[in-house]
């Protein structure tokens, strides 16, 4: 779905991304960075608005930087301000959408009835767009994005000025778009919780610099290197035998975390629980929230 | 929430090629400059001067040929001069009007808004882009101007004696569609420039004034005062009307070149189009 070699974008002294390298496979993309990452920058250049200093950006297998107006017909893109036509109804909004993105005149109108039903708008959407509320504005810019059929949709703070249930409903519908409507997405958002709730593979950005990129699944489990293990009783007495063997241990009320040794594996624990006659209720890899991951992927990053 | 999905298929037909796109953004934009209450306004009381001149020139002319048929001296016609004072003096503050509500907010609305935004996130160039936002402002602006211009020339043209006047007097239908598109152009292009350079419709409106009217007031002021013609140079509407009054055959109001107010139109509109097609080339700046 998309291949950065080598990309560099600078502005003035300013490097807004430096040698990222990246290949993504199609499927629900998170991307997070703090403020300056260069998440917005990446956007633009991936919709073929801004040309790269250096490298190469291959989207949907479009070169982004020789042929963006293909691109661009195939790519969505949800931006987080507001992107309205003043002036217009929903309809007329989402039409004119797809139309600008080539779709003929009377498949772009059905397509945008179609749409607005999806993100739930179908008895406004005869009024005008300024007149809508934050949630209902961003119900439509969801619409705007997907109307002209896209293989991969851009979403950049989807969830902004909602309210909870607004928040709730809006990753409900994004996370079913790729089932839905076979299309690649690449979210990016600074609430975490909206990146775990709708993403399976993450992409990290900090000051212009790739920090990480995979699964979601591996980040959460792979920055913790650690088990979580539960016993019947006394957890403290299999503590102290492990601590013995060299692994760092944490108790979490009736659960320990523990850190093997280099070299060790899980049969350390198993044999230590055998040794202090304790019975195992539980053992698997320990998983730390996404904001934990980001946190010590940001660290590792300044570190380096 | 229950999700309503009324049915999904992939679209596997043609795209529409980047003509039929121009020609869909440029009619959008025309819709939308020409919806609001006030241009509809302006472009029908900017009519009603054009009644005015229509009743002078008429008067002009049936006077002129009464006298001439009762024997008296042949005169000057001084009627179609009036073709030239309805485009300028009457329709110049209407097309002004009229850059106003739809030239200066053009490009700096849709980056307040987020359309900018909306456009350029779509398979839409620079070149139509500006080529639509161009094509909308100044067509409104220039059908202030040519339409009674055209009217007051057909008038004219209608009035005349016989066949052989008729077409000595056609001319003067051109020099009136010449000026009126001079006019919308020199009226829309700076305007649009200065839209691009801000993200505030009224900043852009509020600097399109000042440039329009202080040279003018200034120029002309100057001119007169130090008795240099060239100063008036400095002012638009100065210029427009010394190329007017070449395109009409009417002594021009300072005794300058007619190829300078024509370089000055000129220079503007060259550094008009330059400072709108660099600012678009920008658009991560805008958007």
């Amino acid at each position: 779905m998309l291949r950065l070699v080598d990309l560099s974008k600078r502005y003035g002294s300013v490097e807004a991304l430096q040698s990222i390298d990246l290949q993504l496979k199609k499927g629900k993309v998170g991307l997070l960075g703090p403020n300056g990452a260069g998440k917005s920058t990446l956007f633009k250049i991936l919709l073929g608005l801004v040309a790269p200093s250096r490298g190469q950006v291959e989207v949907l297998g479009f070169d982004a930087a020789a042929r963006p107006l293909a691109l661009r017909e195939r790519v969505g893109y949800m931006p987080e301000r507001d992107s309205l036509v003043p002036g217009l109804d929903a309809v007329e909004l989402c039409t004119f959408a797809g139309e600008l993105c080539g779709l003929p005149p009377a498949e772009a109108r059905e397509r945008a009835n179609s749409v607005l039903s999806y993100v739930g708008l179908d008895d406004k959407r005869y009024l005008k767009v300024t007149t809508y509320s934050t949630g209902q504005k961003q119900r439509v810019k969801l619409a705007q994005a997907i109307v002209h059929d896209p293989e991969l949709l851009l979403l950049d703070e989807p969830t902004n000025g909602l309210d909870p249930r607004g928040r709730d409903e809006m990753l409900a519908l994004i996370a079913q778009l790729p089932e839905r409507r076979g299309c690649s997405i690449i979210l990016s958002s600074h609430l975490l919780p909206d990146v775990e709730a709708v993403c399976e593979d993450i992409v990290v950005l900090d000051a212009g610099r790739l920090r990480y990129t995979g699964p979601m699944a591996e980040l959460r489990g792979a920055n913790s290197g650690g088990y979580e293990v539960e016993v019947k009783a006394d957890p403290e007495k299999l503590a102290v035998l492990l601590r013995a063997k060299g692994c760092e241990v944490s108790r979490e009320g009736q659960r320990l975390g523990v850190w093997l040794p280099d070299g060790a594996d899980t049969s350390l624990i198993l044999r230590e629980a055998t040794t202090g006659a304790l019975q195992i209720r539980h053992l698997a890899p320990r998983r730390v929230s996404l904001e934990t991951a980001f946190l010590e992927v940001l660290k590792k990053g300044e570190a380096a | 929430m229950t999700i309503r999905d009324l049915g999904y298929k992939p679209y596997e037909g043609d795209r529409l090629a980047s003509r039929a796109r121009q020609m869909l953004l440029t009619k959008r934009s025309l819709a939308l400059a020409w919806a609001p209450g006030l241009v509809k306004a302006t472009m029908i009381v900017g009519l009603l001067p054009l009644l005015v001149c229509a009743v002078i020139l008429y008067f002009k002319v049936k006077a002129r040929m009464m006298i001439m048929g009762a024997g008296g001296p042949a005169t000057a016609d001084d009627a179609t001069n009036w073709i030239y004072y309805g485009i300028y003096w009457c329709q110049l503050w209407f097309a002004f009007a009229m850059s106003l509500l739809v030239a200066a907010p053009a490009v700096a609305g849709d980056v307040a808004s987020g359309a900018f935004q909306f456009y350029f996130a779509r398979p839409i160039t620079r070149g139509h882009y500006a080529a639509a936002k161009l094509v909308a402002a100044g067509v409104l602006v220039t059908l202030v101007v040519a339409i009674p211009g055209l009217l007051l020339a057909m008038l004219r043209l209608g009035l005349a004696k016989d066949g052989a006047e008729a077409l000595g007097l056609l001319p003067y239908v051109l020099s009136a569609l010449l000026f009126s598109v001079v006019m919308g152009l020199s009226l829309t292009l700076p305007a649009l420039a200065l839209s691009a350079l801000t993200r505030k419709p009224g900043y852009a409106q509020g600097g399109w004034s000042a440039i329009f009217f202080m040279p003018w007031v200034l120029g002309e002021g100057l001119a007169a005062s130090a008795d240099m013609p060239l100063l008036a140079l400095f002012s638009l509407p100065t210029c427009l009307r010394l190329v007017g009054q070449g395109l009409f055959g009417i002594e021009r109001s300072y005794d300058l070149h007619i190829l300078l107010p024509v370089g000055v139109v000129v220079a503007i509109l060259s550094l008009s189009v330059w400072t709108l097609w660099s600012r678009l080339s920008r658009v991560e700046d805008l958007a």
